[in-house]
């Protein structure tokens, strides 16, 4: 066991393909926790983000070699992870996804000195267009540009025509470059 | 990247509450996909809609652990067949010899009869079909296949059950497919040959209650290659299907049935360990 | 006595004119009892006849009170016993929790649910939790011993039937499975045939020493130790003299016999030594006949 604990990620894919039940366990302890909170930011429905896990941890189970080794394990996951997701709501009205969020930051949340900085610095006036697009074009910003989406499977995560999409993700880029040319200003 | 600063914990638990902000989501999510230390540190308490992460585990478990029922098993348990009878009848490797005999011959007669007509088909049935049912039964209990047997043994279940489920199983996928097969064949034979097939198939189960089900097979495959063998070289197989020998195969499946049930009430196993 | 879990008496056996078994008087109370002997003793004879696969020609064998002669005693026995053959087979293709489940089907686990968590107990138990899922055909000799000791514990039957569960085990492997076994036999009655001696030294409150299908020492592993007492000695150069005469990691000899070689010193016996001495001595009262 304690030979998995400290094994890094890459390894305990490399053991999956060996039948390694104990990595499997290892990596559903270490990657379970933030992908879940991440699909339960993006669907409102506990069960599909359930199946949505387990379904993103047995195909990772069965596909563990089509992971090359090269880049984040967890980057990897999450790109299963989005994709079951897009999978599973199609076609489900009653699923909301992309919840809207909230306009301000929660008051108990103070970011950091240094996450502060980052923040201003890299998302600042980002942050604050943003802030102003639309519940649904800001969806279209957050599948496409955060979470790596195509076209397709955002129109099918959204459940709007891929046309719809491409015009919001255009009017939103739009929006955000006068909102951050404003902010400049 | 070796990532020397970290989300502190107050926007860490923002973000998994869901009140972090589209801007501050976005920042706390690309660091996670490249931070093992900040990803160990997120608490999945605050999070809306989270579902139950050990007991998502445990069906993550169950998917890839449990054996995944084999296409016979499901068709089984769709015909309400209980569920551990159709793995027992599934566990059994050879039963699928047996049907790709039967198969193989349902396939074979229907060509055969498009080229070939006349009495020589109607032999070569009546020397292959009855065998086949029976070579599956035999082949289904007989240790030689069957590794597991000492073990299996040595189990509660009952041995008769056991060995009539497979029995069952054979019979049941074998002699529809024959039943096809012989609709091609002129003459009598089409139905009789059920007969001596059901006697075989039922001495052959009562033949194991003593010794290893395959060498009773083998002695009944033998005698009956060669009294069809005899019949043939004297041009008329029909004697095999006279009204006294259809009486005779008849008994012997009671006899074999009886035997069988008696005995392995009386000896518990199979095989002739007993 | 009437606390005997499992009791034979005057139990025979014979395959085809040869005697396997002959005149057999056993009685096993919970705990745990090693079975030495050498190939061809009748050991594996022995324990088929307990784990009810094997009928005995002659005496009477009684199991939890109950007679395996009978057809419904017999499937009662089985519903509380464990059952290790020495000969292993598997079912092809099958995983390691495939077989101990489809075994666990046998044994009367209906229950999908509680089944699987049997299953899962057991191969934890046996240390295989973690590579359930592969192929028996792809697992070493040691783990497919031990999926096949899995399933013996399914249920946690009172009795346990174990022919050579250590074979083909690391030292690891034989060490954390004689803490299993151990655990075991606080409340069931194991019977474990062996070829190690230490397994039985290590693991068992009591031994049987079966030839030629005879019960020859049944006691306890201490008394058998303790008839070595005096006839170990360590020494430069081996003793022509000794019964057997072996070299040690220290280089010096170890000599079992009643003589004492010329620079001896003596040393206290194993449980080897004394089952080698009891083996030299039945072997010396009788003509030399094949194992």
């Amino acid at each position: 066991m304690g030979v998995l604990e400290t094994a890094d990620d890459a390894r305990l894919v490399a053991a999956l393909a060996g039948g390694d039940l104990g990595a499997m366990r290892e990596l559903y302890a270490r990657h379970a926790p933030w992908l879940g909170v991440r699909l339960a930011l993006r669907c409102n429905d506990r069960e599909v983000v359930a199946d949505v896990l387990q379904d993103t941890f047995v195909a990772a189970w069965k596909g563990s070699q089509r992971f090359r080794g090269e880049g984040e394990v967890a980057a990897w996951l999450w790109g299963i992870a989005v994709r079951r997701l897009v999978s599973r709501v199609r076609g489900r009205r009653d699923v909301v996804v992309m919840a809207e969020i909230p306009e301000q930051p929660h008051r108990h949340v103070v970011p950091g000195v240094e996450e502060q900085v980052l923040l201003d610095v890299e998302y600042g006036d980002l942050g604050l267009a943003l802030g102003r697009l639309s519940p649904e074009m800001r969806a279209v910003v957050q599948a496409t540009v955060l979470d790596g989406l195509t076209t397709k499977e955002t129109s099918r995560l959204l459940g709007v025509p891929e046309n719809t999409v491409k015009t919001r993700l255009h009017r939103a880029k739009a929006q955000l470059r006068g909102h951050l040319a404003e902010g400049r200003a | 990247m070796t990532a020397t600063w970290h989300v502190d914990d107050a926007q860490l638990a923002g973000w998994a509450a869901g009140v972090a902000g589209p801007a501050g989501a976005a920042s706390v999510e690309q660091h996670l996909l490249r931070c093992a230390d900040c990803r160990a540190r997120v608490t999945p308490a605050a999070a809306p809609v989270l579902p139950d992460l050990d007991a998502v585990w445990m069906r993550v478990r169950d998917e890839i652990e449990l054996p995944r029922p084999s296409l016979l098993e499901r068709v089984l348990v769709r015909l309400r067949v209980p569920a551990t009878d159709a793995t027992l009848i599934a566990t059994a490797p050879s039963m699928r010899s047996a049907w790709l005999a039967a198969l193989a011959l349902a396939v074979l007669f229907p060509v055969l009869a498009t080229a070939w007509r006349g009495t020589g088909l109607a032999d070569l049935f009546l020397l292959l079909a009855p065998l086949v049912p029976v070579a599956g039964v035999a082949l289904s209990y007989s240790e030689y296949v069957e590794s597991a047997l000492e073990q299996e043994a040595a189990a509660p279940y009952s041995p008769l059950r056991l060995v009539l489920l497979r029995t069952l199983a054979v019979l049941v996928v074998c002699v529809p497919l024959l039943v096809v097969a012989g609709a091609f064949v002129p003459g009598d034979v089409t139905w009789l040959w059920l007969l001596p097939a059901l006697g075989f198939t039922a001495v052959v189960l009562g033949v194991s209650t003593w010794t290893e089900p395959t060498r009773a097979a083998g002695a009944i495959a033998l005698l009956w290659v060669a009294a069809v063998g005899r019949a043939a070289w004297r041009g008329d197989t029909g004697v095999l299907l006279s009204d006294v020998l259809l009486v005779v195969y008849l008994a012997a499946a009671a006899a074999g049935v009886f035997v069988l049930v008696l005995r392995t009430r009386r000896l518990g196993t199979l095989g002739g360990t007993w | 006595m009437t606390t005997s879990t499992v009791s034979l008496s005057g139990v025979r056996k014979r395959f085809r004119g040869t005697v396997a078994l002959d005149g057999i008087d056993l009685h096993l109370r919970p705990g745990v009892t090693g079975l030495l002997g050498p190939n061809g003793a009748g050991k594996t004879t022995l324990l088929r006849i307990l784990a009810t696969v094997l009928p005995a020609d002659d005496g009477d064998v009684r199991m939890l009170g109950r007679d395996p002669h009978d057809p419904r005693q017999r499937t009662d026995v089985r519903r509380r016993l464990g059952y290790l053959p020495q000969e292993l087979g598997f079912p092809r293709g099958m995983s390691a929790f495939a077989f101990v489940d489809y075994m666990a089907v046998l044994k009367e686990w209906d229950d999908p649910g509680r089944r699987h968590a049997e299953v899962r107990r057991v191969l934890d138990q046996v240390g295989l939790g973690d590579i359930a899922t592969k192929r028996i055909r792809t697992l070493s000799g040691g783990q497919r011993r031990r999926v096949a000791l899995a399933q013996a514990l399914l249920g946690s039957p009172e009795v346990l039937v174990l022919d050579e569960p250590t074979t083909g085990l690391d030292p690891e492997q034989r060490a954390s499975l004689r803490h299993v076994l151990a655990e075991l036999g606080r409340t069931s009655t194991l019977l474990v045939s062996t070829h190690q001696t230490e397994d039985v030294a290590a693991l068992c409150d009591r031994v049987v020493v079966l030839d030629e299908g005879r019960v020859h020492y049944d006691g306890p592993v201490t008394d058998l130790v303790a008839t070595a007492a005096g006839h170990v000695w360590l020494s430069a150069a081996p003793d022509a003299a000794a019964q057997v005469s072996a070299r040690t990691g220290s280089g010096r000899y170890r000599n079992l016999g009643a003589g004492v070689p010329p620079d001896g010193e003596e040393v206290a016996p194993t449980l080897e030594d004394a089952y080698l001495l009891l083996r030299g001595a039945s072997a010396a009262t009788r003509p030399e006949v094949a194992a």
